[in-house]
């Protein structure tokens, strides 16, 4: 099978990756240059979380679920899953007695 | 031992918390941290996930998770995702893990800032490992 040929978006994403990871190398060489490129790290996740405030606003006024109550629905998953997991290890226990 | 087993986690944790710089290395970090192997439908095909829990500059909690669903009722302050080739690279020296974050190849939940800033003190994980032998499931089944 051969492999998929790569659009101009996908190369030109892929060498910006490369280009940013050799210039994170240079940088993070220098502990100034660490703590530079961490500082703008805190900045693009700022307003990524800045983004998505304002994109969930955006999303309960429409009436639409937000990220967050995703989050809530696999978290409460999670529980259900995990004491689920914990009951059928006990009636294992009792089954064994 | 093998990766991502109780046993191995246990060793990596004793010899992570013997280092004399730790305290420094976590001063100021999110309380507690999960690291998740992803699905691969081979040698890990429910994915593999362990957490730990910092306080007074060492690690005092930590266990492997019977299921990678748990991070999500755990909520750690930091959750780190990646696929068995890759954290079997970041725990070999063979990627640097701050690289692999910013390139998006390693998945990072929570305040990467911190964890840049703390760049500098990998070599405390990478003594550890050195002295926990560690067998990649990717070796033991060939």
């Amino acid at each position: 099978m051969s492999e998929k040929r790569k659009g101009i978006p996908e190369v030109l994403m892929e060498q910006g990756v490369a280009a940013a990871a050799r210039a994170a190398r240079v940088v993070l060489e220098d502990p100034r240059g660490q703590e530079v490129l961490a500082a703008a790290v805190g900045a693009a996740q700022k307003g990524k979380r800045q983004l998505e405030e304002v994109q969930g606003m955006v999303m309960r006024a429409a009436g639409l679920p937000t990220k967050g109550d995703y989050d809530e629905v696999a978290k409460s998953m999670a529980r259900l899953k995990r004491k689920l997991r914990d009951l059928a290890k006990q009636v294992d226990a009792e089954r064994k007695r | 031992m093998r990766f991502a087993s109780q046993a191995w986690l246990d060793a990596v944790v004793r010899e992570v918390n013997a280092h004399a710089d730790l305290g420094r290395a976590l001063a100021g970090l999110g309380a507690d941290l999960a690291a998740v192997v992803e699905r691969d439908g081979r040698h890990f095909p429910h994915g593999a996930a362990a957490w730990g829990r910092q306080a007074g500059g060492r690690i005092v909690e930590w266990r492997v998770l019977p299921d990678e669903d748990d991070v999500l009722e755990l909520e750690p302050a930091y959750v780190v995702r990646a696929p068995l080739p890759l954290w079997k690279d970041l725990l070999t020296g063979r990627a640097d893990p701050v690289q692999a974050a910013l390139s998006g190849r390693v998945k990072v939940k929570g305040d990467l800032e911190g964890l840049v800033r703390r760049a500098g003190y990998r070599y405390i994980v990478d003594e550890a490992l050195r002295k926990v032998p560690t067998e990649f499931p990717d070796e033991v089944s060939r």
